[in-house]
Formats: structure tokens, C-alpha cells, sequence
């Protein structure tokens, strides 16, 4: 079993609706957010191109943060989902400085906290991630990439797809079509 | 959303997905009826328009005028009028019927008189000749921007409906202000930097009551500046919006009609960058 998103930027418009379902499902305090949307504009007026992305952790195969984390608390979770245990994470944020998508942040109440894909609030149940399920546009794919049917899979298999910083070396399951 | 400051009275309304609504109907494509239900509990003592409308009658002494007790009962009746009930439409959710009034498409081939004086599809139209218009469409320049002025643009975010959602906390989050976008060619040519905050002045003389924050970006003409609506408001008591971001409504004092149709252009205002004015609120 491998979890993993795709993120088509050819459908999203950067609504940020994610996020608030992401804020609502998983109680993150206002001003913060375990997910975003990045817009990149290249070229010179008229002749422009504009990428829109949702991110969020890239839930690495090969994790800085889980390397990194002197308690043990960052770790991998069935699935290959990378999730931060709370009680264990003492904040010393070793792993919000070792992760190049800065996917990480101090949560007021004293621990890192993160993107979780939802895992054991919404897909031990059988349900998307929060994100995924309101997706006004439908442009986020999740499941599972060891399955060749999953809505992941599929579409990975046919579409023209990318990480981002791939030169770091740490596996991101966070792909982009393009 | 400064306009409720002017109310003597206000009746705060509970949202869409907090009440029952008349039954939807759609007539067109497939006739269908729609329920309209309440997805979670009113708020904060907040009421669906159709009670205070029976509260009101009911001091007016209009009660005949609302024969039921519930919205429940009256949306059965009127559902039992259709061959359904209330009980069954919060099943089903959407109900289709049968169209009744033929295609909806012009069949192949049919004699069919289009509502015209030629009654066939006018490209030269003799009754906007005969109304003393142009029958064919004519090219009107528009208005282009005086000599330091820019065109003001405006648009919509996604995050956002109109202005009134501009103090709403899980909003305002995601973003709490409107931004200028201003071509880098513009900004070198006026030493603009990013987020530098600038008040705009119209071609009417209307200067902005708040400022906002530069935006440089090639996404933007040269000739053209544009932000998002909905920013700028002035009522204090919006404890999130207030004086964040200025507000395009208030820079667009000149509306062109359509001298035929009547349809109304709000882009053919033009604003200029007010440098000297300093900050009023922090």
C-alpha cells in the first residue's frame, strides 16, 4: 500500500476551498494551514502562462523530517503517510527546517503539525481526504498507487505528470499533472 | 455590506443550508421540482425570511394570508398539489416530470417564425432601423485612459462572494484584502514597489477613502490596473474588513449604457496613483 495525491494544475483555479475543508476537518487554528494554494505566472504580458497548484506535505518515501525528528514522534504510518504522534513531538522544529516544501509548522498548542491526508479521520473510513472530497473542480486524485485502479493510479498513468524538487532527493507521492 | 448601517430595523436572516425555501422549479430543459432543506440548525437566533414574513402579517393582521402553522406543512400541501409529498421529496431530493410542451429543440425542417418582423434570424435588423439605431452592429471606440491615468479593472477571487463575505474569519484568512495589480512597466515608471501602499484618485476627482497595497505582475496591461472587489469597507464595526484594501465601487462613478439594450459598462473608469496622500488609519 502506497498513498498518494495528484494535483491536476490544469483544473484548479486556486479557490483555496482545501484549505477551509482542511481547517474545518482537522481543527487548524486560523492562521495557519496544513495545505495551500501556490499561483506562478512566467513570460511577459500578453504572453503569459499560470500555474496553479494546491500543496500540501509531500509525504516522501524518503523523509527528511522522519530522519531527522530526535523523538521519534515524525514516523511513517501504514501507507507510507508521514504523521507527526503528538504527545512524542517536543517542538524543537529540526523537521519544519529539514522539509524543502515547508509543509510543516509550530501548532499554537506546543507540537508540529501537518498534512495527515486525512488518514485516520476520514480514509480508515473509507473517505477522501477532506480536500479532495469538496474539490469544486475535481482536480485532486488520491488512493492508493500500488493499486492500478485507484483514482490515483489512473490518471498518473495517463497524463503527463511532475514532483517538485525532485533534485532533493526525497521521493515526494505528491505529483502534479501538467 | 455598509448599507445595513442605514436600517432602523434589522432581521438577521439565517443562511440557505439553515431553512426550508419555496420548492425549486425548472421548466426548461426538464421540468423538475427541487426541496430546498435545512442541512443544519439556525445560529444565534437568526430566522428563515418565510417566518418573519408570517410574524410580521400576524401583527399586520394579514394571518389569512398564511394558512399554516409550519413551513413543513405548507411545502407538503404544495408538494401533494404535484403528486408528491414532503415526506418523499426529502428522499428524493430532486424530483423530474415529463416535458410537456414538445422539443426543446427546433425540429429539422420545421416552419418556424422567430419573434422578428421578418421572423427569421436578423443579422440587419429592421426594427432597430425603423427605431432609429444602427441595424447592423457599429464599432464605438470606447473611452481610453487619460495621459497618467489607468483603466480600472475589477474582477472577483475565488475565496470570496461579492463583499459580503469580506469579514467572514475563515475567509478574511485566506485573504483579507484587495492588491493593485500594476504592470512592471507602470511601476518602474512611477517607482511603485511591492505592497507599497497607494491611494487612487479618478477621473472624476474621487479619491479612495483607504489605500492599497501594489501588486507588480505581467498578468496586468500597461494601460490598465485592476483589483478585486469587494475591499474597502468602512464600517468599523466589520472588525476584519474595515479599511483593508480599497474599494473599486467607490472609483467608479462614470457607467456607460448601451444606447439599445440598456446594458450597463462600469470599465470605463480611470484612476491615477495619489502619492501624496499619507495614511489616515494604521
Amino acid at each position: 500500500m502506497r498513498y498518494a495525491m495528484a494535483v491536476d494544475t490544469k483544473k484548479c483555479v486556486g479557490c483555496s476551498d482545501c484549505v477551509v475543508a482542511c481547517q474545518t476537518e482537522n481543527d487548524v487554528p486560523l492562521g495557519y494551514a496544513r495545505d495551500w494554494v501556490v499561483e506562478i505566472t512566467d513570460g511577459t504580458y500578453p504572453d503569459l502562462v499560470t500555474e496553479i497548484r494546491s500543496e500540501r506535505c509531500n509525504h516522501c518515501k524518503n523523509a527528511p523530517c522522519v530522519r531527522c525528528c530526535p523523538t521519534g514522534a515524525s514516523h511513517f504510518e501504514d501507507g507510507g503517510v508521514v504523521l507527526v504522534t503528538h504527545s512524542k513531538c517536543i517542538g524543537c522544529g529540526a523537521c519544519i527546517a529539514s522539509c524543502p516544501y515547508d509543509a510543516r509548522f509550530p501548532h499554537p498548542d506546543g507540537y508540529v503539525d501537518k498534512c495527515t491526508f486525512c488518514l485516520h479521520n476520514r480514509v480508515d473510513n473509507g473517505l477522501d481526504p477532506s480536500c479532495v472530497s469538496v474539490c469544486p473542480t475535481k482536480c485532486l486524485y488520491f488512493g492508493d498507487l500500488d493499486n492500478p485502479s485507484s483514482p490515483v493510479s489512473k490518471v498518473l498513468a495517463h497524463r503527463k505528470w511532475k514532483t517538485l524538487i525532485p533534485e532533493a532527493g526525497t521521493q515526494p507521492q505528491l505529483y502534479f499533472l501538467i | 455590506m455598509e448599507i445595513t448601517g442605514w436600517a432602523d430595523v434589522v432581521l438577521p436572516e439565517c443562511t440557505y443550508l439553515e431553512r426550508y425555501d419555496d420548492i425549486r422549479v425548472a421548466e426548461q430543459r426538464e421540468p423538475l421540482i427541487a426541496l430546498r432543506m435545512p442541512a443544519a440548525e439556525s445560529q444565534n437566533n437568526t430566522k428563515p425570511a418565510w417566518w418573519m414574513a408570517k410574524k410580521l402579517a400576524g401583527k399586520l393582521g394579514l394571518e389569512a394570508y398564511f394558512p399554516f402553522k409550519t413551513i413543513e406543512e405548507e411545502l407538503d400541501w404544495k408538494l401533494k398539489q404535484m403528486g408528491t409529498s414532503l415526506k418523499e421529496m426529502q428522499t428524493l431530493g430532486v424530483k423530474k416530470y415529463p416535458r410537456q410542451d414538445g422539443d426543446l429543440y427546433i425540429p429539422d425542417g420545421s416552419d418556424y417564425k422567430f419573434d422578428t418582423s421578418s421572423g427569421k434570424i436578423e443579422l440587419f435588423s429592421n426594427d432597430f432601423l425603423a427605431a432609429g439605431f444602427e441595424p447592423l452592429p457599429v464599432y464605438v471606440p470606447h473611452p481610453e485612459p487619460p495621459e497618467g491615468f489607468y483603466r480600472l479593472n475589477y474582477g472577483r477571487a475565488p475565496m470570496h462572494t461579492f463583499s459580503r463575505t469580506a469579514n467572514n474569519p475563515n475567509l478574511t484568512d485566506l485573504m483579507d484584502e484587495n492588491t493593485l495589480w500594476v504592470n512592471p512597466k507602470v511601476a518602474t515608471e512611477w517607482g511603485l514597489k511591492k505592497d507599497q501602499k497607494v491611494y487612487l484618485q479618478n477621473q472624476d476627482g474621487v479619491v479612495s477613502s483607504f489605500s492599497i497595497k501594489v501588486r507588480i505582475t505581467e498578468r496586468i496591461r500597461w494601460d490598465s490596473v485592476y483589483m478585486v472587489h469587494g475591499f474597502g469597507h468602512s464600517e468599523k464595526k466589520l472588525s476584519r474588513a474595515y479599511g483593508h484594501g480599497a474599494s473599486d465601487s467607490e472609483l467608479i462613478t462614470t457607467v456607460m449604457t448601451d444606447p439599445i439594450m440598456g446594458g450597463t459598462g462600469m470599465r470605463g473608469n480611470f484612476v491615477t496613483f495619489k502619492l501624496d496622500k499619507k495614511e489616515t488609519i494604521s
